[in-house]
């Protein structure tokens, strides 16, 4: 009889040792929970739940039937759903799942296929029975905490009306339930888009006329603004005026209370010469001093009348008929 | 008689043969043991720089001692060779995901244009295949989020979701598109479409980070870009609308530019300082604060009126020279009178005709004035001559007198 050589022997040994591991084994990962099913039969007892390397017999006394325990997503159809105020809105739902109880899920839809469509059809149950008891305002409206309270409330319902009946009947955990998407009905949508444009015209016209009325206080707040500035600078211009008076005051109060009346005098001349200095149309009549002189030189009381300080006032050694100022023709 | 082998005379073909068939064996021995060393060494592998590695052996993640977690840091990583050992990388790239769930539908050739540019012919919006966003005062908008994310965590990632990064894409969708939906729909049209839409991204963003942890994906939402427009067939009313908030902003700036030419021509730059002084001053009135305070805020309203430029400056030099003015004249009419108080102590009588005089000389030699002696009779007739032609005769003549 012919001696096997040992490195034939190993790798025989190696390849059955193989082969039976295949046949023998089942591993389960870290993300898989599995069912044991022999000759058909499968028994709560017989899930695996921890990751590992399992003894099995082969097939098909024996199958080991792996699911990945992971979450996944499922969504529903889009369908309309009527509002309790009579609005129409198509809704569509979405919900996390994972398998939670594999040997229900097992017997109940095996395949993950089937559970997406167990899953659709609760889903779009109790998302009908969620939108259809509730006002469009429930879903949208400004009020930020209201509607958010309301979307809590909303996916918590969904979330406990679905969850326990999914678990029990195919062994699917609900993590979580919520709307994806809402839209309106396609006529519904046009009477919208007119309302818009509607509101578009209307909010720009309010644009105009915020931007006038806005332009126009600006300007009457700067036009005040001006005014409280110059005031306050007209006091103070006041007060330059008023110190320059002052301090003219202290000149003129060095003048003795005897000349006072001289002083009086020259002012007086002061003014005549000055408001008679331009194009001014003057009467002399027959009664005034300098008329009298000029008719009869030797009548020596005209110019005696003419330098009287004390008999006459300031203005009397003028003409007695003075039309002073601009002539009017 | 014991049976001995029969010696063969060796055949040299035959002898070359089994060298031959010698060598080739040994050849292969040597590939196959190193076949199996290559084999054995195999599972060596190195995580990358921004990867998170794992390791999965017969079913079980291994756990890295170091971290006491299942991830494998960057640098070379020991393992079994397939298939005891199963490898997972993780990558720490930011990726992408691309919301447009609430966009209407676009042809191929429109995808990577902006969607304020997209043109949609129809008038309505067909459910299922155009999306659109109902917001909190009942309007329609259109959006397209793109929600950036990175995996932060690698074993919450692989215990939970998947092994790629891309695989958590279809939940963080349906995540990312309720989140969009519960923000919209508390916010005013306008706000979203010509407002702050970063704002909405962030909300997004924070509710998909807050969402995220409690279900402990071991995602990391890095950012949420929305790009939200108002539906094509309302938008040249709503483009009405930002021109004629343009208008108001450029109506109001103009006037604001107005203002300040205003008070700048009124105070110089200064005006501001000075107005909220006066301001203080006038707050100070009307509660009625004591004397003493009010006159400290006046001494500095009055030293920034003193500072100030435009109207109030040439207002302030003006009442200066004024003052200046007045003082001067009276101060040259002093001197005149001393001058001539002297002589009028000496001989007022004389003085006052000489000073009479002197003024007559100055009214009644003056050419531009006329002078009419009226004779004595008991009724005298002035007609004054109110002929245009004469007086600008006369006009001309004075104009002339005067350049000459």
């Amino acid at each position: 009889m012919n001696r096997v050589p040992f490195p034939t022997l190993l790798t025989g040994l190696l390849l059955v040792g193989a082969l039976a591991f295949y046949a023998f084994t089942a591993q389960v990962r870290f993300n898989q929970v599995a069912v044991r099913v022999q000759l058909g039969k499968a028994s709560p007892e017989s899930v695996i739940k921890e990751p590992g390397l399992y003894f099995r017999w082969p097939p098909p006394i024996e199958i080991v039937k792996v699911y990945d325990a992971r979450l996944r997503t499922t969504d529903t159809a889009e369908a309309e759903t009527k509002t309790v105020d009579g609005k129409n809105l198509i809704v569509s739902a979405y919900a996390l799942w994972r398998i939670k109880e594999p040997h229900q899920y097992y017997i109940r839809v095996v395949e993950d296929a089937e559970a997406v469509k167990q899953l659709r059809t609760r889903l779009g149950q109790v998302r009908s029975a969620a939108v259809g008891k509730r006002e469009l305002g429930f879903f949208a409206n400004l009020e930020n905490e209201i509607v958010q309270r309301n979307w809590e409330q909303l996916e918590q319902e969904m979330l406990a009306e679905a969850a326990p009946g999914i678990l029990r009947d195919y062994g699917i955990e609900l993590v979580k339930v919520g709307v994806r998407r809402i839209s309106l009905p396609e006529q519904v949508t046009k009477t919208v888009f007119q309302a818009m444009i509607q509101n578009a015209k209307k909010l720009a016209t309010q644009y105009q006329t915020e931007g006038n009325s806005q332009a126009a206080a600006i300007k009457a707040r700067a036009e005040a603004d001006k005014r409280q500035i110059l005031a306050f600078a007209e006091t103070k211009a006041q007060e330059l005026r008023s110190r320059g008076i002052q301090r003219s005051t202290q000149i003129l109060s060095q003048i003795e209370s005897s000349n006072r009346e001289f002083y009086a005098f020259l002012r007086v001349l002061d003014a005549l010469r000055t408001s008679l200095s331009q194009r001014s149309t003057i009467f002399l009549d027959s009664s005034s001093p300098l008329y009298k002189t000029l008719v009869d030189p030797l009548d020596g009381s005209s110019a005696n009348d003419l330098a009287q300080p004390k008999a006459r006032s300031a203005v009397s050694p003028a003409p007695t008929a003075l039309a002073g100022g601009r002539s009017e023709n | 008689m014991a049976n001995r082998p029969i010696e063969r005379p060796a055949d040299p073909a035959q002898e070359s043969l089994i060298g031959a068939l010698h060598t080739g064996f040994n050849v292969l021995r040597l590939l196959m043991i190193v076949m199996l060393v290559a084999y054995a060494f195999s599972g060596i592998s190195r995580v990358q720089t921004g990867e998170q590695g794992l390791l999965v052996r017969f079913g079980r993640l291994v756990m890295n001692a170091a971290t006491n977690t299942a991830v494998h840091e960057p640098g070379w990583q020991l393992a079994l060779p397939d298939p005891f050992d199963e490898k997972i990388r993780l990558s720490g790239k930011t990726s992408t995901l691309i919301i447009d769930t609430f966009c209407f539908q676009r042809m191929p050739e429109q995808m990577t244009m902006p969607l304020a540019s997209v043109e949609m012919m129809k008038e309505s919006l067909t459910p299922g295949s155009d999306g659109a966003l109902l917001t909190g005062d009942k309007n329609l908008a259109h959006g397209i989020f793109r929600v950036e994310y990175r995996v932060a965590d690698g074993e919450a990632f692989v215990r939970s979701i998947g092994e790629t990064a891309e695989a958590v894409q279809p939940m963080l969708r349906r995540l990312a598109e309720s989140a969009i939906l519960r923000e919209m729909s508390w916010r005013r049209f306008e706000d979203v479409t010509r407002g702050d839409m970063s704002a909405v991204g962030a909300a997004v963003r924070e509710r998909l980070r807050s969402q995220i942890g409690e279900l402990g994906w071991g995602v990391e939402v890095v950012g949420v870009v929305p790009e939200l427009v108002e539906p094509p067939s309302v938008r040249s009313a709503y483009r009405e609308v930002s021109d004629a908030e343009n208008r108001k902003k450029e109506t109001e700036d103009k006037a604001r530019a107005e203002a300040t030419e205003i008070l700048n021509k009124t105070a110089g730059t200064q005006n501001a300082g000075l107005l909220e002084t006066i301001r203080i001053y006038g707050n100070k009135q009307l509660l009625g604060a004591p004397e003493s305070e009010l006159a400290e805020v006046r001494k500095q309203l009055d030293a920034e009126l003193e500072q100030a430029g435009g109207d109030v400056a040439a207002r302030l030099r003006s009442a200066a020279a004024e003052a200046n003015e007045t003082f001067e004249s009276v101060k040259r009419e002093y001197e005149i009178f001393t001058q001539w108080s002297k002589q009028h102590d000496r001989d007022p009588q004389l003085t006052r005709i000489l000073l009479w005089d002197e003024m007559r000389a100055a009214v009644l030699q003056n050419p531009e004035n006329e002078v009419f002696y009226l004779p004595t009779s008991k009724r005298t007739v002035i007609t004054v001559n109110r002929d245009p032609d004469l007086e600008r005769q006369r006009e001309i003549e004075r104009i002339q007198g005067k350049r000459k």
